[in-house]
């Protein structure tokens, strides 16, 4: 090759490079029919000598240019210098021989192309052989039909074969590589008998465009070099197209490289290979080179914004999935789409478990979820709206959801959601709130049952799903008031339980037991089955399926009146700490408002009594008082009618007489009973000798009743004793009248005295009428008669034995009534300290 | 006496005549003899019981044409005879009662025991005639 085989118009743009006898890397690579990445590597490689100029310019020297093209022509590689194809239509040249790469935009473009580089062949009555895509092969058939040839004739003399690119193409790859033995065979046979009779071939190839396009550039490469290798064994020239859209991206750059190199003949595709002008073309390659610097600065720029827009997303995504607040997705249909660690962790759901699911499914209202859909349907933006969602446990979380909702084009995208978690707070309301109400609840009635329901009713549902109280009453049963919030059957069990002590020491099922807090917040069944009492208080709190539990005792000062237990069941909750606070000073509160509730009700019973009291008192009062003034009347009425005479007034006079001291009597105990419930009868205690005193009252009385024989027993040695001589002589006096009035048929009274326990113990014991069955105390109370004593028409007014018991207490001794029944006598007996 | 002399003139001789008797239930001893006193004095037949249960026994056999009632008694009381009485067979269930009783409760009483009148004790011997004549004039008959 010489550098007149070098068209001349290639180095006419670069005229001082060829003035001083060097090329540039392009024109070395036209020249040496090579591309440019392959010239860079031989100078890269030392074998391309080559010089610097200024920064940008590398230039080769003429004479190491000609050494490299005779180098590659002796290498063997079938690659030679090309010629410039400075007219592409020109069907005389003959590229014999070359293997040339095509690459093109427009079908009608390669179309001609591809029928100018055929019809070359043919009309030097050469062959031409065609694989082309069905579309290509049509239009190229019919151009040269245009063109005057005789497809026809030229198929028949073997100098014309057309064939689908496609479908030759599967006849010969095999896993997605051709195979040389195939190829050798189907192409090499097709090339073969077109050079039949020493003729030149022309053969027009799309096969490795299509496996180029099917994204297979390493099959592309391989079906390239089997072509070369073809071509060594059997000269002809190959024709072959590729379409440039298989190279439009940046990754392709090392295939299409390869493409190249394959390739002899490079012809660039229509927007250069069209132009005529040399100038133009060199202004056109000018361009694309700018262009070309601009694209890959773009695409470093791009490549270099995507990154920062990953890494961009990536922050976000992170920061979204590792915030502290909870956050999360929702379709249109209401399906969690996304939510992050801090929402999952606030509930305690996997994945998995949350999203996918129907967000409603997690709301403990339904109302509220509807309602948040309704409003994010409605484009409304929420801002710490109210819910309480459920967690995993079956807990609930007091949260305040903020949210919008992400439209595009007028359609609901997903919504986002902000979830913030107030529970300690709400919690901490609802406890304040509760104590407030419970102030007010418990202020509010002095009725106990209704105080204390109401004090359940007001830890519903805040710190219990259901509870009761058990009250101590005043007789020491205990009464239990139950109630389980909205729950008829848990309702029915609780009434029909009963506080039962229990001899636990180690489980504190009910504080009343205990005395002191029990706080039992996971409640198993093997926990049950250890703290139950039995069977059937095992199935009963089985039954009531409660987890956690809390019990506390009502106290005021040392006395227990009460306990109030609280269970969670199916709120899924557990007690805390903090509940088990607020449980406690709510039973404080409880427990002040059961005193004054009780205070209150002893009171009322003190005044029902004192109205009671007073009403017997008057009456009793009343009845001498009238009888007395009918008795004077009557004095009068009959001396009126001159009929008063001596017995006459002997009997009312007598009967004023009675009245009067019965009067007397009875102020004197009204008096007494006042001044002993006011506290106001002294005590003046001094060392008496009982026994004297005794034997003094009796000796009176018997005077008084000879048809009753007092008896006395007073032992030998009873030294005297603290008290208040004149009141216990009050009280001596009163058992032995009390044994001689029940006795009405008179009898034998026996008088004991005797040490017992400390002190001494005085008998009165007397045949007479008796105690009924369960009357032995009530005789005792104000007024308190024996039926049996009034049907016999027994005289008195039932304050006697109430004053001397009075006066026992007083002196810390004790006063009771032994019968065996009515008509079988009474003993009575007065037990007194030997100091007060 | 004149009054006595009435009382035989209406009962026409032998038993006493039944439109001047009068049932005292009082438990009070001295009020029972000072009331029972008057009235017989007064010409009425009075008979006496302690009790809601004696005054009882007595309407079975002894009809009366009014009965003084006394309210607080032991055994059975005013109200309890009363409740005893309305089931008594015959007239002895519809005998009109007095009631006495105390000064504040008195009339009150009277209207709960359907009673037609209610002395308060303590009352005057003459308030109780006066109040015993209203119910038995000559010719009533017993229950009206």
């Amino acid at each position: 090759m010489t550098s007149e085989a070098v068209a001349p118009h290639a180095f006419t743009a670069q005229p001082l490079a060829e003035q001083r006898g060097y090329y540039s890397v392009s024109q070395a690579a036209t020249l040496l029919g090579v591309n440019r990445v392959t010239i860079w590597r031989w100078i890269r490689t030392g074998r391309l000598p080559a010089s610097r100029v200024g920064a940008r310019t590398t230039r080769i020297a003429r004479g190491d240019l000609e050494q490299a093209l005779m180098h590659v022509g002796l290498a063997g590689s079938g690659l030679r210098p090309v010629q410039q194809p400075e007219d592409r239509s020109s069907a005389d040249r003959d590229p014999l021989g070359e293997h040339t790469a095509q690459f093109y935009d427009e079908d009608a473009f390669l179309v001609n192309a591809a029928s100018d580089f055929i019809a070359a062949a043919l009309r030097s009555g050469g062959a031409g052989i065609v694989l082309a895509t069905e579309a290509h092969r049509v239009g190229l058939e019919e151009r040269l039909r245009t063109a005057g040839l005789d497809l026809l004739a030229a198929r028949g003399e073997g100098r014309y074969v057309g064939l689908d690119a496609a479908e030759t193409l599967a006849r010969f790859m095999v896993d997605g590589t051709p195979d040389p033995e195939r190829f050798s065979a189907v192409i090499g046979g097709v090339i073969a008998r077109a050079r039949e009779g020493g003729r030149r071939v022309h053969a027009f190839g799309e096969m490795v465009a299509l496996l180029a396009a099917g994204g297979n550039h390493a099959g592309a490469i391989r079906l390239e070099s089997l072509w070369n290798e073809l071509r060594q064994r059997q000269p002809f020239s190959l024709f072959c197209a590729y379409p440039l859209q298989v190279f439009d991206e940046p990754r392709h750059a090392d295939p299409f490289d390869a493409v190249c190199d394959a390739h002899t003949r490079i012809v660039p595709a229509e927007g250069y290979a069209a132009l005529r002008d040399p100038d133009e073309r060199q202004l056109q390659i000018a361009r694309l080179q700018q262009k070309a610097r601009a694209l890959e600065s773009e695409i470093a720029e791009r490549e270099r914004a995507e990154r920062a827009l990953l890494r961009k997303q990536q922050e976000l995504d992170d920061f979204v999935e590792n915030a502290v607040v909870g956050l999360h997705r929702v379709g249109p249909d209401g399906t969690i789409l996304w939510a992050n660690r801090a929402e999952l962790d606030l509930l305690g759901y996997s994945r998995e478990e949350y999203v996918g699911r129907p967000i409603a499914e997690f709301h403990a209202d339904r109302s509220t979820i509807e309602d948040i859909l309704r409003r994010l349907g409605a484009r409304e933006e929420l801002h710490s709206y109210p819910a309480r969602l459920r967690c995993k446990d079956g807990s609930i979380k007091h949260v305040r959801i903020s949210s919008n909702v992400l439209w595009e084009d007028g359609r609901f995208v997903h919504t986002r959601c902000f979830t913030r978690d107030v529970t300690e707070r709400v919690r901490a309301e609802e406890g304040r709130s509760l104590l407030a109400r419970a102030g007010e609840v418990l202020a509010s009635s002095l009725d106990w049952d209704t105080t204390l329901d109401h004090v359940i009713d007001l830890a519903m549902p805040v710190v219990a799903d259901f509870g009761f109280f058990d009250v101590v009453e005043v007789d020491g049963t205990v009464r239990r008031i139950a109630r389980a919030y909205e729950d008829p059957r848990r309702q029915a069990i609780l009434d029909a339980s009963r506080w039962v002590a229990s001899d636990h020491t180690d489980v504190n099922l009910c504080a009343l037991t205990s005395r002191r807090t029990g706080f039992h917040p996971d409640v198993t069944d093997a926990w049950l089955q250890a703290a139950a009492a039995g069977p059937e208080h095992l199935a009963v709190m089985r039954d009531l399926g409660f987890r956690s539990m809390v019990t506390v005792p009502l106290r005021h000062g040392d006395r227990t009146l009460g306990a109030l237990t609280l269970f969670y069941a199916d709120s899924g909750r557990h007690h805390t700490d903090d509940d088990v606070a607020l449980i406690e000073d709510l039973a404080r509160r409880a427990a002040v408002a059961v005193e004054n509730a009780r205070l209150y009700g002893e009171a009322q019973a003190a005044i029902r009594a004192r109205d009671e009291f007073l009403s017997i008192a008057s009456h009793e009062l009343r009845n001498p008082v009238a009888g007395m003034k009918g008795a004077a009347q009557m004095l009068r009425r009959v001396e009126q009618r001159g009929q008063l005479d001596g017995p006459q007034v002997n009997r009312y006079v007598g009967m004023i007489e009675q009245t009067a001291n019965r009067l007397a009597t009875l102020t004197e105990d009204l008096l007494d009973v006042s001044r002993l419930q006011q506290g106001a009868l002294p005590l003046r205690p001094q060392e008496t000798d009982v026994a004297a005193l005794i034997q003094s009252v009796a000796s009176r009385l018997q005077e008084q009743h000879p048809a009753h024989r007092l008896v006395q027993d007073l032992g030998e040695s009873i030294s005297p004793i603290l008290v208040d001589p004149d009141r216990i002589e009050q009280v001596v006096e009163n058992l032995l009248g009390n044994a001689i009035k029940y006795t009405p048929d008179g009898g034998e009274i026996q008088i004991a005295l005797a040490p017992e326990d400390g002190g001494v113990v005085l008998s009165v014991r007397d045949p007479g009428i008796g105690l009924p069955e369960g009357l032995l105390d009530q005789i005792f109370e104000p007024f308190g008669r024996a039926p049996n004593a009034v049907s016999r028409n027994i005289q008195g007014l039932g304050l006697g034995l109430y004053i001397c018991r009075q006066i026992a207490d007083q002196h810390d001794g004790r006063l009771w009534a032994e019968s065996d029944g009515e008509g079988t006598g009474t003993t009575m007996r007065l037990w007194l300290p030997r100091a007060v | 006496v004149a009054a006595q002399g009435g009382l035989s003139r209406e009962s026409g001789g032998g038993d006493a005549p039944v439109g001047r008797r009068v049932l005292l239930v009082e438990d009070e001893d001295t009020i029972g003899q000072v009331v029972s006193d008057v009235l017989t004095l007064e010409g009425y037949e009075v008979r006496r019981a302690r009790n809601g249960r004696e005054a009882i026994a007595v309407l079975r056999e002894w009809l009366p044409r009014l009965i003084l009632l006394d309210l607080m008694m032991p055994v059975m009381d005013g109200w309890a005879f009363r409740a005893a009485q309305r089931q008594l067979a015959g007239d002895a269930a519809r005998v009109p009662v007095i009631v006495l009783s105390g000064a504040r409760e008195a009339r009150a009483r009277a209207g709960e025991l359907e009673a037609v009148e209610a002395l308060t004790k303590p009352f005057d011997l003459n308030q109780v005639i006066a109040a015993v004549g209203r119910w038995i004039e000559p010719g009533r008959a017993p229950g009206e």
